[in-house]
């Protein structure tokens, strides 16, 4: 008698896990809201911190090819261009789109951009249980079973430049390499969840109206 | 004894018998001759003694011979052999002379009577006369020279003279008389009558040399010999006298032509007239002249040389004046075979107004084939009150035979000088003549050059019955290398005819460019006014030439009616513009009602008053030809709004009006230095901008090309006089001097805190610019005081000079604000970047500002520091000029706050009012017990306009004396301000401008300020005094008017309180509307704990329990606020909240 009690808890266990811990990666585009608010926001803050008064009304054309070396540049790289483009306006400078007609050439740099993740879990993991029929290449895993699971997520970059006399090539000034950083935190108990905290969005959403 | 009785008987019988017989012989004689006397043979030996003398076949009818001396002849005939006619008749001629009986020893006739004498003169078919067959058919032969004749007592009664010419015409010359008589013992008297109007009265000496004298009275021409002569004119009139001698060497004497007027010319003076050896009659002139009666060529008197005509006609030498000139004139002329040469030359002749010299030759022959081919070359220089030109023309005409004429006339380019000194070059041009008959005809006059255009000109000229026609046609005449000031090519179109009594002109178009003259009307000597033409001009200006668009069209037209000789002509007509602009401003309709009168000595041109500009207009103009004077035009307005002028001068400052004017213009030539100005306006009160001025003289003076214009303006005590000269066309330079005394200045009564401001300024200046290089040189020196209300608040001094584009300021300063500002520099216009400007200034009271500003009152303390602006020292810097500001504040500070040194510089870029560059550099103000760093840059772009960019970091800014100055109600707002600002955008409007601030507050209680009072207030947070530790931070965003609270945050007295929302319509100033939730907690939001897996309701449940929410509305300077439940904020405002609560740094 107390083999089937246990064997009907271990079932209904395991019923609650394949619902409780379903993973769906979902977005349009190929990278999610998070991700690019982790990288993104990690490189405004170190951007923010970029010295720029150097650099008042100063004709500055700024150089991107050490930051955006291909011909499709990620978007990262790019937002990291547009932001350092608009704190260089708002602070005074002037900006030029032809080397040659500039004063004073910005070249752009980065240490790093990118994302830590870190997992925590409690249960099973999902196993991949190979092809379903052999002939596809459609993999098929079996269901997660988390008691406790918390995802870590932190953002990192960081930004820096040189400035310089574009007709003597002497160095007017530099700044950086400052370091923005980003946190996300998400917490699964028997599989309800997420309990979202962090300092992006949207972690500072309240859930459904 | 008886027988001496017989032989006496017998001589009586014999001497009886002798006598018998001498009776009976002269008795038989007496029959014989009687009987001879009644035959025929009288008659015939008559008739064939005529014959043989005069070679001339005779008729006569009877003969009757009375023994007592009378002869008479019936019907006596002449005529030459051969001829048609006879060549003289006598119906009955009778003789007086020696009687039969006493024929054998005396034969003289000592009278001769003809009556019903008929002379007829033919011409042949060659054109010779029969009376010429007559000359040289006769036996001549020499007279023998007695020493004295005794010629016979003449009458010669009904005679009449037959002339036949070869075409056919016939005219008779009747009532002729002849008389003569010997008057004295050696003297002969002669009397030939035609008619009542042709008398010759001569006498000759029978004796040796034969002196002799004829008188010849016409007085008008007798009915035949109009007929024969039909172009003398009928008044001809003439009294002529000859006297001379003839003797075996020739003739010689002396022709005074006492007074003749034929034609309408008259010619009298005296001229030797005597024969050569080889047959030629040679006249030599002694001042003999011919002058025209009324306006014509001007008077020919010869004085010098001789003609002599015998088988050649040969003009020697001859000399005389023409007018005021000379002429000369050699050559000759063939009659046999119509070939001769002449050779003329003219100087200084004058012609009404026009002056001439030149000369000429002309030569004629006929050749083998009979024409008559003359060829003529003229060279030519003419004087005109319109220019001067010489020139040459080559005239070859031919007539044939039959007295057709052909023939080409050229005319070598040749070159017009205007009076104005202008060169225009007349391109050549060739005719063609043709004669047939008395029609004249010119069939081609047209430019040889064919590249300059088509002009062709044809005419025709009747001389038989003077009636002529001309047309000229024109297209696209291309004449730009002569014609410069038209516009070109040139389109004429001209048609004309007449006779010499009537011109009609039928069509004058003249078209050039957009300008089109029609004329039209006739010119008939018979009229009292032969003048009477009508004219039109129309020019249209082209929509795409903006030159020509200050109106739509201009219309004249006029009427002109008079004489020529004399010139006496008056014009009447109409000038009108529609829709005249000038400088783009629409003057409207103008309509000039012109009236002209010409004559030979004077020009008079006057208007009907014409309102123009708002004001009354007239003209006149005069001018004398004779008098020296030149044309003068007179001009006159009154009541001129200068607003008018103002708008057409683009200076819309102008006020006022000119009362009276008036302008005196003198041209003797079109040349500028003769031309003289004088000119005079008053005017009442007027105003240019912010000068106003009682009353203003203006006045303009030309001489030589100078212009020098005055304008002196009075106001109250105060006067300004100024003087400009330049000199015209070119214009290299003008030079102004002005003088000022005791002007009060402009009031600026557009700043209502400006009325009570007084000022005056005197001082004088000069300046000379010149136009090519845009320099000038010149000098000021001006004071002038302020004084409001009685008292003076400043007093200016200010020294300058320019020279070529360089401005220096020796010295300028002011004694102001309790204090006093020097400025010296200098300013390159050509390179404003250059300029080096020291403005220092010591002491200066702004408080002493506040009957401006109220606002300024609250200044405390004076200033003292310096400008400087001088060319950047290094090449890097921010602009080409540098800009130090340098203030030391004695005591000074706005209010309650303190301020403290400004150390300012800045650099510009100057390139015009609309494109400029200025930015700070190195900027610090020390502020409030802290300091604030600004960045500014204003720039301007012709195409953008004004922007502006300010960045100011805070530092340590005490917030109490700031809160204070603005708000001093008792209730201190405490803190220690940091952060930055930063505004950009355009600067027109605050819609346009776009605002970022983030800001920091430490060591602070801010339980007075608005928003957290009222948040302490609904949390019972007390008010009481406590040390200030409040610390907080704001960030803002101005966008379109609207303040939004970014992130805003602050704790004190234990309690976390943060804003969210924003401020409206900020442009609206302290009517903008609150829009914002403070939120108040006792500890930070993201330190509340909220079930972790709560619905919605629960979690927000839970977040009441913790947060107190005040809504703040109404205006900035009306606070309203309560408390509200977080479910009544919006959705998105308690997302944002919330997701404060979950937000992690880690």
């Amino acid at each position: 008698m107390r083999l089937p009690r246990t064997l009907s808890l271990l079932a209904g266990l395991l019923l609650l896990g394949s619902t409780a811990c379903s993973s769906l990666r979902s977005t349009d585009p190929y990278r999610t809201a998070t991700e690019q608010y982790l990288m993104n926001e990690a490189a405004r803050k170190s951007v923010e911190r970029l010295l720029t008064a150097p650099l008042r009304d100063r004709l500055v054309f700024v150089e991107t090819r050490y930051l955006i070396g291909t011909t499709n540049p990620s978007a990262e790289a790019l937002f990291i261009v547009a932001e350092l483009r608009a704190k260089l306006l708002e602070a005074g400078a002037r900006l030029t789109e032809e080397r040659l007609k500039a004063q004073v050439v910005l070249e752009l740099r980065a240490v790093g951009i990118g994302i830590d993740r870190l997992e925590t879990l409690v249960g099973i993991p999902s196993i991949s249980l190979g092809s379903a029929t052999g002939t596809t290449s459609v993999p098929v895993l079996s269901p997660e079973l988390a008691i406790v699971k918390r995802s870590q997520q932190r953002g990192f970059a960081s930004i820096a430049y040189v400035a310089f006399w574009r007709d003597t090539g002497e160095i007017v000034t530099s700044s950086g390499p400052f370091l923005g950083s980003t946190f996300r935190q998400d917490f699964w108990i028997l599989g309800f969840g997420p309990r979202t905290v962090g300092n992006i969005p949207p972690a500072r959403e309240f859930g459904k109206e | 004894m008886d027988q001496s009785t017989p032989r006496r008987s017998s001589r009586r019988r014999w001497l009886w018998r002798l006598v018998m017989g001498l009776g009976l012989l002269l008795l038989l004689i007496v029959v014989v001759v009687q009987i001879f006397l009644w035959t025929d043979y009288p008659r015939r030996i008559a008739v064939a003694e005529i014959q043989k003398r005069l070679g001339l076949q005779a008729t006569i009818g009877s003969v009757s011979i009375s023994w007592l001396g009378h002869t008479r002849v019936h019907d006596l005939s002449l005529a030459v052999p051969m001829s048609d006619g006879p060549l003289l008749e006598v119906k009955a001629l009778d003789l007086w002379h020696t009687s039969l009986p006493l024929i054998a020893f005396s034969q003289s006739v000592d009278q001769v009577s003809a009556d019903g004498v008929d002379l007829y003169l033919r011409q042949q078919s060659d054109g010779k006369w029969n009376i010429q067959q007559l000359a040289t058919g006769r036996n001549t032969e020499p007279a023998k020279s007695t020493g004295s004749l005794d010629l016979p007592d003449v009458t010669a009664r009904q005679v009449q003279l037959h002339v036949y010419k070869r075409d056919g015409s016939e005219t008779d010359l009747k009532d002729v008389s002849i008389d003569g008589v010997q008057s004295a013992a050696l003297e002969y008297a002669l009397k030939l009558n035609i008619g009542q109007s042709l008398r010759i009265e001569g006498k000759t000496a029978l004796a040796k040399d034969f002196h002799h004298e004829v008188r010849i009275s016409l007085t008008g021409l007798p009915e035949g010999i109009q007929k024969l002569l039909p172009a003398a004119p009928k008044s001809s009139a003439a009294e002529i006298r000859w006297t001379g001698r003839a003797a075996p060497d020739g003739v010689t004497g002396v022709l005074e032509v006492q007074t003749s007027a034929v034609a309408g010319a008259q010619a009298f003076g005296q001229g030797v007239i005597y024969t050569t050896a080889e047959n030629e009659i040679v006249f030599e002139p002694r001042g003999f002249s011919v002058e025209p009666e009324k306006a014509g060529p001007p008077a020919l008197r010869l004085t010098d040389g001789r003609i002599k005509i015998g088988k050649r006609i040969r003009i020697d030498r001859l000399r005389g004046n023409l007018g005021q000139g000379t002429v000369a004139a050699d050559g000759f002329f063939e009659p046999a075979n119509f070939s001769g040469e002449l050779q003329a030359a003219w100087e200084q002749v004058s012609q009404r107004d026009i002056l001439s010299s030149g000369r000429m030759t002309l030569s004629t022959h006929r050749d083998f084939t009979g024409r008559q081919i003359a060829q003529s070359t003229i060279h030519a220089s003419l004087a005109t009150p319109a220019g001067r030109t010489s020139g040459d023309i080559d005239i070859h005409l031919e007539m044939n035979p039959s007295r057709d004429v052909t023939g080409t006339i050229k005319a070598a380019p040749l070159d017009w000088t205007t009076i104005s000194n202008r060169r225009i070059p007349v391109p050549a041009m060739e005719a063609s003549l043709q004669s047939a008959g008395s029609i004249l005809r010119l069939q081609t006059l047209k430019l040889v050059d064919s590249s300059l255009g088509r002009l062709l000109a044809t005419g025709e000229l009747d001389l038989k019955s003077h009636a002529w026609w001309a047309s000229i046609d024109a297209a696209g005449l291309n004449v730009s290398n002569s014609l410069r000031e038209l516009p070109l090519p040139v389109d004429l179109d001209v048609s004309a005819h007449g006779s010499f009594a009537r011109a009609e002109l039928g069509r004058v178009y003249f078209k050039t460019g957009r300008t089109v003259l029609w004329t039209d009307g006739f010119y008939d000597s018979s009229f009292p006014k032969p003048v009477n033409l009508n004219a039109w001009l129309w020019y249209a200006p082209s929509p795409d030439d903006e030159a020509d668009a200050d109106f739509s069209g201009m219309q004249a037209q006029a009427a002109i009616l008079g004489t020529l000789h004399p010139r006496v002509l008056h014009a009447e007509g109409l000038v009108s513009a529609n829709e005249l602009s000038i400088a783009g401003v629409k003057i409207g309709d103008v309509a000039i009602n012109l009236l002209a009168d010409l004559s030979d000595e004077r020009a008079k041109i006057r208007s009907r008053e014409i309102e123009l500009l708002g004001a009354t207009w007239t003209l006149r103009g005069d001018w004398h030809a004779f008098s020296g004077d030149p044309l003068t035009v007179i001009a006159t307005w009154q009541h001129l709004p200068l607003q008018r002028i103002g708008t057409l001068l683009q200076r819309p400052g102008l006020r006022g009006a000119i009362d009276t004017g008036e302008a005196t213009l003198l041209l003797p030539s079109a040349r500028l230095k003769e031309i003289e100005l004088d000119a005079t306006t008053q005017a009442g009160p007027v105003g240019f901008g912010a000068i106003d001025a009682d009353s203003a003289v203006f006045t303009a003076r030309l001489r030589g090309g100078a212009l020098a214009a005055t304008a002196k303006f009075q106001r109250g005590k105060g006067s300004i006089d100024t003087v400009v000269s330049l000199n015209l066309p070119r214009v290299p330079q003008i030079k102004a001097t002005a003088t000022i005394d005791q002007w009060p200045a402009p009031t600026l009564n557009q700043k209502p805190w400006l009325a009570s401001l007084t000022a005056t300024l005197s001082g004088r200046g000069g300046a000379t610019y010149w136009r090519e290089t845009h320099s000038f040189q010149g000098n000021a020196e001006l004071t002038g005081r302020m004084d409001r209300e009685g008292k003076t608040v400043g007093d200016v001094q200010f020294v300058a000079k320019a020279q070529d584009q360089l401005l220096s300021v020796e010295q300028a300063s002011i004694n102001t604000l309790g204090g006093r500002a020097t400025l010296t520099g200098e300013l390159d216009l050509a390179d404003p970047n250059t300029a080096q400007f020291d403005l220092l200034f010591h002491q200066l009271a702004p408080a002493e500002l506040a009957w401006i500003r109220p606002e300024l009152g609250g200044v405390s303390g004076t200033i003292t520091g310096s400008l400087l602006i001088h060319p950047s020292p290094f090449a890097r810097d921010l602009g080409p000029l540098e800009i130090l500001l340098t203030l030391r504040p004695e005591n000074a500070g706005f209010r309650s706050i303190p301020l403290g040194p400004i150390n300012l510089a800045a650099y510009a870029e100057y390139v015009s009012p609309q494109d400029f560059r200025l930015v700070t550099d190195r900027a610090q103000i020390d502020l409030a017990g802290g300091s604030i760093k600004p960045f500014v840059r204003l720039s301007s772009t012709p195409h953008r306009g004004l922007a502006q960019l300010l960045t100011a970091t805070l530092k340590d800014l005490n917030l109490e004396p700031i809160v204070k100055a603005f708000r001093d109600d008792g209730k201190p707002v405490v803190g220690i301000v940091s952060g930055e600002v930063r505004i950009y955008g355009a600067a027109r409007s605050l819609g346009e401008i776009t605002a970022e601030a983030n800001l920091q507050v430490y060591d602070s209680d801010l339980v007075n300020f608005g928003p957290i009072a009222a948040l302490y207030n609904v949390m019972r947070a007390g008010a009481g005094g406590q040390k200030p530790q409040g610390t907080g931070n704001v960030s803002l965003r101005l966008e379109q008017a609207r303040l939004n609270i970014v992130n805003a945050s602050y704790f004190n007295r234990g309690i976390f309180a943060s804003a969210y929302g924003g401020i409206d319509g900020l442009d609206n100033g302290m009517a903008a509307k609150n829009d914002y939730t403070v939120l108040g907690s006792v500890r930070l939001l993201k330190d509340i704990n909220l079930p972790g897996f709560a619905d919605a309701d629960k979690i927000l449940s839970a977040f009441q329990s913790s947060v107190t929410a005040v809504y703040v509305d109404g205006t900035l300077d009306k606070i309203r606020a309560k408390q509200v439940a977080l479910s009544e904020l919006g959705a998105s405002l308690r997302a944002i909240v919330l997701g404060k609560v979950r937000e992690r740094e880690n």
